[in-house]
């Protein structure tokens, strides 16, 4: 493991201070589910300082207050999974905790590294950076485009020239229930924070702090659906969150949000026009599912994620 | 009750004992395939206090890590170790220059390569103080290498302008076998199915490594006098001469102690050389104990692969499912240093079916790759996955029911190639077709096959198939040399020592049965201890699926010898037993009596508390040996129940029946375990385990336990436990081994059960992933 300075910050204050002071030497360290492997690798960019969130009080909590649901970006998916206050009425968020990696890492990961994750580009992920990728010099390539491409990459098209998908399982699940994602210096909705090739919005010296999650419509059926090669400790091929409301009877407001399948979460609206309006049906779900991956330019090995992205999206619908 | 047999020695003409045949009704077994009965480190192993390699930790220690090539063909032009050395905790930095000295399991392998030969291998190493010190060091070894132009693919290294991987040509063997004729055969049949090439993983490259609990590391100490060595190797034996004689040490100034050792499933380069060397070598320049430990990439791309054999096969069939003739061509990529290991398709078809035509031939390519190896048995599995995915086909273009198939056309006591029962040339009782016959009952295969391409279930985009398999490969026979000891302990229990290690299979305890079974005492009474090369006596160790048979062989001699003396001992101290003979006497339950008048009696513990007043320490020994290496027939057979996601192309393993052809089963909860272990590994193989390589830098992707996947519980949502048991007159009790063969047949029946459920052209190159299943039925 690549050796690093570690500071325990109390506050966010500390912790902006030390990013600021460090600049890209430095790096947060939150559950570290995903850190540690990048440091056992040496797959770069890797920090010289390491600064620990997990010392800075209360940043944890999962409460509700006025209809709103607020979770501290410190808040482990296992706790959000099992969560009363989630499980009462953001169903949806607790499915999509449920399904990051395995127990084991669900007890380490936080909700704020999940949706921070790096790409799972396996060019990218390679030991001691054997391949001289986009993502860690300007001048490097990619090599996916040419390589294999099968698993953890876009079927619409690349960021900056990289097509890794964006693989966080809560992704997709905070943009459909329309959360917002509160930083150190700003509330972004959930939808503007993933941004394609740096995956978020964030700054260098910007740290996530809460997700808040509005109430979503009363009566509302929201379903998480993620396929992966292997049921547990795997990233998703494609995934769907999906939430109709009402559950039963004419749809009013439908939110179709994908996951894996493109550099950031995609919205597909075109796949909510096609349940507003209509019941909840076989033909309903086959043509939203159809609508959901409209537009996707497949790279060479992927075309086959088509049909994983409408069978989840279907799925979702039907459950 | 026993009848022994011997074989006779083509070298000395000596008569060794070779096999005991045993025909105890089960009846009178009082601890032998008894369940309940708990490894013997279950409880260190539950609560992680088993010491394995890795926590080997002695004073002073040194660490090693190696620095690896990032190409797949390269020349170290030069090697800058300057920076690596000033750095702080730095003993030493090496590079060829250094340790020029050679391995010897493969003429070019070094300990510190010069030129590179494929991705990943050890070109420079850091020794020092630290762990985390070596690893900082290595990034600070800057190396220039003259890259050069490299092959990964069987086919494309055979061309006449392919790169030269080492020598003249890439193409190491080949090799051809002959019966009836196949051609006369192929035009006489009523129908000609093939030629299909199955196993071409093209455009992505996928092999099979495996995984063992830790990595291959070697931890050795040098006092001065005495080369000590905790080894990850479980070929204990073969290190402890190898080691002695790298280094001009007499075979008593070397030791190796048991160091918890980890399932590796054979998987060593040259037995896990390079670590082992390294750690003595530096431990004697140093006089210090040094570890070496590869990293779990390391694992990945330094150890030896399962690669994907390409066979094309074609096959003339009857309408009456009568196999007439079959063809097989078999092409494999050796890797670059590996010797020729293409001959696997041939041991899983010669000896499996009834084939009065048969033709085979092989070519074994040196290509840019780590080397072709053992995992869990090395050149069967693979072969005899794509071998039956192809008879599954057969059985389809003649429209016949697969599992009457396979009755028809596996082999029994009779035709071409069949087991001649005879221990001279073959140690096995054919278990066919009676195995089969029961798993077809067992799994409720008559009800639940469909036909061909037909689900046996449909809910919404959930397909549920049900697919069959049979495998045989020669495993599971007698080893060569084994040895064991048996110690008579004061208070009546008793020590075993063998030099077969326990490498996680379970031998500890299994042997103990045995022994106590052949004792008359109860199972606890008996304990495989923990050993050392300096006081066990030689033996081959795990290796072939033999432990049970040839190292149980020795055991029951050793426990005989014991019970000799342990009755000679009686007579000669107690009034009772006066003037009787040792062959008058037996034990069970722990005590000595008279055949003739069982009211004569004497507790064992009674005995060997006096013992060294009477006759001095009881030590039984026992040994066997056989001229030459003959092993069993060994057979697996397997029906996979599988739901397919037609959607997504998600695979559930619903249930798996694997057969296992135990002859008698031992310890029961080791043989489950093994069921479960073995039948895991094979659906990995079949849905998921893939080594992917880039084929645009010969670089390995999946090196990692994300990428490279191996099943969860949740995948295999149940497995069926089935023991065949119909003793084997050459095994201890009559057991068969079956530590390799139990992970042959569940994968291509998954792979058949697939087709079944989701129809859409034939998957030919497993592992079935979504991406696969999806392109199969037109959605990729």
């Amino acid at each position: 493991m690549k050796r690093f300075t570690h500071i325990n910050a109390t506050t966010i204050d500390e912790a902006v201070s030390a990013l600021t002071l460090y600049g890209d030497k430095a790096e947060v360290l939150a559950g570290g589910a995903e850190m540690m492997g990048r440091l056992i690798n040496r797959t770069g960019p890797l920090p010289d300082y390491v600064i620990n969130l997990k010392t800075i009080p209360g940043l944890d909590s999962i409460t509700e207050e006025g209809g709103v649901l607020k979770i501290g970006a410190l808040a482990k998916l296992h706790d959000i999974a099992y969560s009363s206050v989630v499980l009462g009425r953001w169903p949806l968020l607790a499915q999509a905790a449920k399904k990051v990696g395995t127990a084991q890492i669900r007890n380490m990961g936080t909700i704020g590294g999940n949706i921070n994750q790096q790409v799972r580009c396996w060019y990218y992920w390679a030991p001691m950076d054997y391949f001289n990728c986009l993502r860690k010099d300007p001048n490097g390539l990619c090599y996916a485009l040419q390589g294999d491409n099968r698993f953890q990459h876009s079927i619409f098209g690349a960021s900056q020239g990289c097509p890794a998908s964006n693989i966080s399982d809560t992704a997709p699940a905070l943009v459909a229930l329309d959360a917002s994602i509160v930083t150190s210096k700003q509330t972004i909705d959930a939808a503007d924070f993933f941004f394609g090739f740096t995956r978020t919005i964030l700054a260098s010296d910007e740290i996530v702090t809460e997700i808040q999650v509005p109430t979503p419509p009363s009566g509302s059926k929201q379903v998480f659906v993620k396929a992966s090669i292997r049921k547990v400790l795997d990233f998703a091929l494609a995934s769907a969150a999906v939430v109709i409301a009402p559950a039963t009877g004419t749809i009013t407001s439908a939110r179709v949000v994908l996951g894996g399948v493109a550099p950031e979460p995609r919205r597909v609206t075109k796949a909510e026009d096609e349940l507003v309006g209509n019941s909840i049906s076989e033909a309903v779900a086959d043509a939203a599912a159809a609508k959901a991956v409209d537009g996707a330019i497949v790279l060479t090995y992927n075309r086959y994620k088509i049909s994983v992205t409408k069978g989840v999206v279907k799925r979702a619908i039907l459950a | 009750m026993y009848e022994e047999y011997y074989h006779e020695n083509v070298f000395s003409n000596k008569r060794y004992p070779q096999s005991i045949y045993h025909n105890v009704p089960p009846g009178e077994l009082k601890v032998i395939g008894k369940p309940g009965i708990l490894r013997i480190d279950a409880g260190k192993k539950v609560t992680g206090s088993l010491k394995w390699g890795q926590d080997i930790i002695l004073p002073r220690m040194l660490h090693v890590r190696f620095k690896t090539a990032p190409y797949a063909h390269a020349n170290v032009v030069s090697i800058d170790t300057s920076a690596a050395k000033a750095l702080p905790g730095v003993v030493m930095v090496l590079t060829h220059d250094d340790i020029p000295d050679l391995l010897e399991s493969s003429p070019d392998e070094y300990v510190l390569m010069k030129a590179v030969l494929h991705h990943g291998e050890e070109v420079a190493a850091v020794v020092a103080e630290e762990e985390e010190i070596a690893e900082e060091a290595l990034t600070l070894i800057s190396i220039e290498y003259d890259v050069l132009p490299f092959t990964l693919q069987p086919e494309e290294a055979l061309l006449p302008n392919a790169p030269l991987v080492r020598g003249e040509t890439n193409a190491i063997s080949d090799w051809d076998f002959t019966r009836g004729d196949v051609d006369a055969g192929l035009a006489a049949a009523d129908v000609v199915v093939g030629p299909f090439t199955y196993g071409v993983t093209k455009p992505y490259h996928e092999d099979r490594k495996t995984m063992p609990i830790d990595t291959d590391q070697c931890t050795a100490y040098w006092d001065g006098e005495r080369l000590v060595l905790w080894d990850w190797n479980k070929n204990r034996f073969g290190n402890h001469k190898r080691v002695a004689n790298w280094f001009g040490l007499p075979f008593n100034k070397v030791e190796v102690p048991d160091a918890g050792i980890s399932c590796c499933f054979s998987n060593n380069r040259g037995g896990g050389a390079k670590t082992q060397y390294m750690a003595c070598w530096v431990s004697m320049q140093t006089g210090r104990p040094v570890k070496v430990r590869f990293t779990q990439e390391q694992q990945f791309v330094c150890k030896p692969t399962q690669r994907a054999d390409h066979i094309t096969f074609t096959a003339g069939v009857n309408n009456d499912g009568t196999l007439v003739s079959f063809k097989g061509k078999v092409l494999i990529a050796m890797g670059a240093l590996a010797r020729d290991r293409s001959n696997g398709l041939r041991t899983v078809t010669e000896n499996t079916w009834k084939l009065d035509n048969l033709y085979l031939e092989g070519q074994g390519v040196n290509t840019n790759t780590d080397m072709y190896g053992s995992i869990r048995c090395t050149v069967h599995p693979r072969p005899s996955m794509l071998t039956s995915m192809f008879m599954d086909r057969v059985a389809e273009t003649i429209d016949m029911d697969p599992a009457d198939f396979l009755l028809k056309n596996v082999l029994t006591t009779e035709g071409p190639g069949a087991n001649q029962d005879n221990p001279s040339t073959d140690m096995g009782k054919n278990p066919m077709p009676g195995m089969l016959e029961k798993l077809i009952e067992v799994s409720g295969w008559r009800t639940k096959w469909k036909g061909w391409g037909t689900p046996m279930s449909v809910n919404g985009s959930k397909q549920r198939g049900i697919g069959i398999a049979n495998h045989r490969c020669s495993h599971g026979g007698l080893s060569n040399p084994e040895s064991a000891n048996i110690n008579a302990k004061h208070d009546g229990t008793f020590a075993l020592i063998c030099g077969s290690e326990d490498c996680g299979q379970g031998a500890r305890t299994a042997l103990a049965l045995i022994a106590a079974e052949e004792l008359g005492v109860a199972a606890d009474k008996v304990v495989m201890t923990a050993s050392n090369t300096s006081y066990a006596q030689e033996s081959r160790g795990p290796s072939g699926s033999t432990v049970t048979r040839g190292s149980g062989t020795a055991v029951i001699l050793a426990a005989r010898d014991l019970k000799e003396q342990l009755f000679k001992a009686t007579i000669l101290d107690e009034d009772n037993f006066a003037d009787r003979e040792p062959e008058d006497l037996e034990m069970v339950d722990g005590s000595i009596f008279v055949k003739a008048d069982p009211t004569i009696t004497i507790e064992v513990s009674q005995v060997t508390a006096r013992m060294n007043n009477v006759m001095g320490p009881l030590i039984g020994r026992g040994s066997h040996s056989r001229g030459s290496n003959i092993t069993n027939r060994q057979w697996d057979c397997a029906v996979a129940e599988v739901e397919v996601d037609v959607d997504t192309g998600e695979v559930t393993i619903l249930d798996l029946y694997n057969m296992g052809d135990f002859g008698r089963v031992i310890w029961y909860e080791g043989a489950y375990n093994q069921m479960l272990g073995g039948t895991t590994m094979s659906c990995g193989r079949a849905i998921f385990e893939a080594m992917n390589v880039d084929e645009a830098t010969g670089i390995a992707l999946s090196s990692n336990l994300l990428d490279y996947k191996i099943p969860t519980q949740l995948d295999i949502e149940h497995i069926s436990v089935q023991f065949y048991e119909d003793p084997d007159p050459y095994g201890p009790f009559g057991a068969r081994g079956v530590g390799e063969p139990l992970l042959a047949a569940p994968a291509p029946a998954v792979a058949n059960a697939i087709y079944n459920a989701i129809g859409g052209n034939r998957i030919l190159d497993p592992p079935i992933t979504p991406d696969k299943i999806l392109k199969a039925i037109g959605k990729g």
